[in-house]
């Protein structure tokens, strides 16, 4: 091969791989256009939330551009209110995707004043049908009444509950009594949620698996216990200590899951107004 | 290699198993999909039962659990076993939480 075919050669190949540049950027800006417009999607049905209530704070890491972790929070209309917080197996847009009929479903029940045993019977009938056999939602649902004394819960595939009772002084674990949603079919379901009698002041801590199994440098989990500990010592304080303890503990390792950190306060909420 | 699958068919009683290695998680969702799906509708893993060893398993994330699942559902379909062996204590107390300690047969 003599040096004109050579360059003439080269000459082509950099067009080439021009060319292929070009496309590869063109589908890059059209990916990120239609990630944008599912994102935007997602947050309108969050929309939808109640985040005024004085006794819920949350706090919310998503591990990358879509998030698999779900807080919805909205009134009962007779006082009170319903929480529910869940983890979609895997992250990304994958799980967000299952956010949308879920948030659907609880916000349209929850504005029937329906029981979150219908509620969770109605998510896990639709999440059944719609996902993979390799998918699911871990979800914790709780409904607080009006005078802020009783508390109803499900929880399927999540972390210990941790309930702090200030007449005690002490925090109490309430483990996962059901596998995830979307797992079971209608015949194996089971809906039964328990009845916990309250006192105003008690306050629950509801978390996400990235949380807890969040690793620092040295390779060591945060850990259930860790977060007990610290929850237990400044229950009132609890959303600063615990992300400043785990903040401090994990030292800027880089985080590999969502994470959702939400505290419930028991105390009266009214009733809608008008 | 994450995931390692090995065909056994001693006495007559024909059994795949599947070896998963430290990390069971969302980046072995292809091999473990693979390991029973690749070739299974006319060799002699027909009426195999499976077993899924995890006595490397020292984490296991929620897509692996998600893998089991479905893994399950082929198992039953053709009338045939499904148990999953070894698990240490951290892995036993994340099947406990999502209640597949019920639905599986975890040894």
């Amino acid at each position: 091969m003599n040096a004109i075919d050579l360059q003439s050669e080269n000459r082509e190949l950099k067009l080439e791989l021009e060319a292929l540049q070009q496309q590869i950027d063109r589908d890059n800006l059209r990916g990120e256009y239609e990630q944008h417009l599912v994102k935007q999607v997602l947050e309108h049905a969050a929309r939808r939330n109640f985040r005024e209530f004085p006794n819920v704070e949350h706090h919310h890491r998503p591990f990358g551009f879509f998030d698999g972790d779900l807080f919805l929070t909205a009134k009962r209309p007779e006082g009170g209110l319903y929480a529910l917080l869940g983890d979609f197996t895997g992250h990304g847009l994958s799980a967000a995707i299952g956010g949308m009929p879920v948030s659907e479903i609880f916000f349209s029940m929850a504005a029937k004043s329906l029981s979150i045993g219908e509620m969770v019977t109605e998510m896990n009938t639709t999440l059944h049908r719609l996902l993979p056999d390799s998918m699911f939602f871990a979800a914790a649902l709780m409904e607080l009444d009006g005078k802020g004394d009783r508390v109803n819960l499900w929880s399927g595939g999540m972390q210990d509950i941790l309930w702090y009772e200030p007449a005690k002084k002490a925090v109490r674990r309430l483990a996962s009594q059901h596998p995830p949603l979307g797992v079971d079919n209608e015949r194996e379901f089971d809906a039964n949620f328990s009845r916990l009698y309250c006192r105003r002041g008690d306050t629950f801590l509801l978390y996400t698996d990235g949380l807890v199994e969040c690793r620092n440098p040295e390779g060591d989990e945060f850990g259930s216990q860790r977060l007990e500990a610290v929850f237990e010592r400044q229950p009132n304080n609890a959303m600063e200590t615990v992300l400043g303890t785990f903040d401090a503990f994990i030292c800027d390792h880089k985080q590999n899951d969502d994470i959702t950190l939400a505290k419930i306060v028991c105390q009266g909420v009214q009733a809608l107004s008008g | 290699m994450s995931i390692n699958r090995v065909f056994t068919s001693d006495e007559g009683e024909p059994t795949v198993t599947i070896n998963v290695s430290e990390y069971f998680d969302y980046q072995c969702v292809h091999d473990f999909r693979n390991a029973f799906t690749l070739n299974c509708a006319n060799d002699e893993t027909r009426d195999a039962d499976y077993v899924v060893d995890l006595s490397l398993t020292k984490y296991i994330d929620s897509c692996a659990l998600g893998m089991l699942l479905s893994l399950d559902k082929f198992v039953r379909k053709r009338a045939r076993q499904l148990r999953i062996v070894n698990c240490n204590d951290h892995v036993r107390k994340i099947f406990t939480m999502v209640h597949f300690d019920k639905k599986l047969s975890i040894q």
